[in-house]
């Protein structure tokens, strides 16, 4: 049996479109990348939303040294989609595929399951809608947690300011499946061909 | 005037769509047949087109909000292209404040927040909204990539409004639209429509009104379904807050009766309220137990 994450299919993917580089996707698939700024500002964004709503208004917040002033959490507390108390937030999952007889089971973290559609929560400084468009993650998420669509709200922030907060829906289509299995194929292939 | 309670879904009686192709494949048109067009001219091309439907030319940016009365007996608008609707935008709003010719990032700002103004303006008069770009291609990799032919910035946020987005080409010798995002194509399908084909149009003029009419149904039926699933997985919540050891396990019962959305919510609720409990799944006998506690 082969063990994977949706983040590391879609470092797979990343590579098929040119977008990193060999040594980058099998640094990422044997999970040796050092946590980028970019990344540890993201998980210190995820520690807030937890507890956004028990934060007193009007104050700021440091979290793991990154300090969110009391204008943007208010900013991201209205502008957040579908509230957190109606779903379930952090929901884990893996699911089995069968991919030409190999057993490949790919495990999945959703920020927020709210009905039949999956949240997810992210923070970036330039907001490219392709990047997310492009992506496996919500083709995954779809499947595994057996949503009808995927929504990214997106918090922009340029200099730890915030600058903008958008989002958009990404739905189920009918070649999702064939997409997936196309990519877990060539998942198996890369497994046979590099230690992982 | 109708009240919508907090408790009923909001339906959706209009949409907005985008359909991007190479010049001459039939984009105007297809957007011809919706159901009572008309045809916000940026592009002047309007003459090019064998099907189309009323033709308004517009000649700047501020017409937009003065022909609201004019377009009453329309429901459907085809801004033909988005594109030079962006450039419209653009120039008035240099007219408007020259400094933002310098500041790019205030600039297109500015023009996203003008370009949201007029799409709230057509949706508060419920228009189907229909916009029309050429094709751009992109390469990526090894990819040529086919994405609509528009400006910078913006490009974000009319991907961000569109409901539907679809790359129009010719098919052996059928005109196709594909809905579904591809690796070599940017595409929304929020109805999950297969490839469509393109009928002869003067034989069904009503061919987009029928697709656009079976997208907002989809849409519609994804609403009630999403409301009812929410409000399964709040009941479920009240009553796993409190339970027990023997109410989560005669919970256990109900898990494969629910669809699976709502299934791996309430699991996750009673994996966490077991927790709590310090209550474990016993995989062999498929229920909860107490924690056995080491001697």
């Amino acid at each position: 049996m082969i063990r994977t994450s949706v983040t590391k299919l879609d470092a797979l993917h990343l590579f098929q479109q040119g977008v990193i580089e060999l040594e980058d996707l099998i640094k990422r698939l044997r999970g040796e990348t050092v946590e980028t700024e970019a990344m540890q500002f993201g998980r210190a964004f995820h520690k807030l939303l937890e507890k956004i709503d028990e934060i007193e208004e009007g104050k700021d917040t440091e979290i793991d040294g990154n300090v969110f002033n009391a204008n943007d959490i208010l900013l991201i507390k209205n502008n957040l989609k579908h509230k957190p108390a109606l779903g379930v937030t952090e929901i884990k999952d893996v699911k089995e595929y069968n991919v030409d007889g190999e057993i490949v089971q790919v495990s999945a973290v959703a920020d927020l399951v709210f009905g039949e559609t999956v949240v997810e929560y992210k923070t970036t400084k330039y907001f490219d809608i392709e990047k997310y468009i492009n992506s496996y993650q919500w083709r995954f998420y779809m499947d595994i947690f057996g949503a009808s669509k995927v929504v990214y709200n997106i918090f922009v922030f340029y200099k730890d300011q915030l600058r903008e907060v958008r989002d958009f829906t990404l739905f189920n289509y009918k070649d999702l499946q064939d997409d997936i299995r196309f990519l877990l194929q060539d998942y198996v292939k890369l497994c046979s061909l590099v230690e992982i | 005037m109708k009240i919508i309670k907090a408790n009923e879904p909001l339906m959706v009686s209009s949409i907005k769509v985008l359909i991007y192709g190479e010049p001459g494949v039939g984009k105007t048109s297809v957007a011809s047949t919706a159901e009572a067009p008309i045809l916000l001219d940026f592009d002047k091309g309007a003459y090019r087109t064998p099907f189309r439907s009323d033709v308004m030319e517009v000649s700047n940016f501020l017409e937009i909000f003065s022909i609201s009365e004019h377009l009453k007996n329309y429901k459907t608008i085809i801004i033909d292209t988005v594109d030079t609707f962006l450039d419209f935008i653009g120039s008035h709003i240099l007219q408007d404040d020259p400094r933002l010719a310098k500041n790019k990032l205030q600039f297109y700002g500015r023009l996203k927040d003008e370009f949201t103004n007029v799409m709230k303006v057509f949706s508060a008069q419920n228009k189907d909204i229909i916009m029309i770009s050429h094709l751009k291609e992109k390469e990526e990799g090894d990819l040529r990539i086919k994405r609509p032919a528009i400006t910078g910035g913006s490009y974000d946020k009319v991907l961000q409004v569109a409901d539907l987005v679809g790359f129009m080409y010719m098919a052996n010798t059928s005109r196709v639209i594909n809905f579904n995002p591809t690796d070599t194509s940017v595409g929304k399908n929020s109805a999950n429509l297969d490839l469509v084909t393109v009928p002869n149009l003067s034989s069904n003029p009503t061919f987009f009104k029928g697709l656009l009419q079976q997208v907002k149904q989809s849409l519609n039926i994804a609403i009630q379904t999403e409301k009812k699933a929410v409000d399964t997985v709040k009941e479920y919540k009240a009553i796993i807050e409190d339970a027990d050891l023997e109410v989560l396990n005669s919970l256990l019962s109900d898990l494969p009766t629910l669809n699976t959305p709502t299934k791996k919510q309430v699991w996750e609720l009673m994996k966490r309220r077991a927790n709590e409990l310090n209550l474990v799944f016993d995989n062999n006998v498929k229920l909860f137990k107490q924690q056995e506690v080491e001697q």
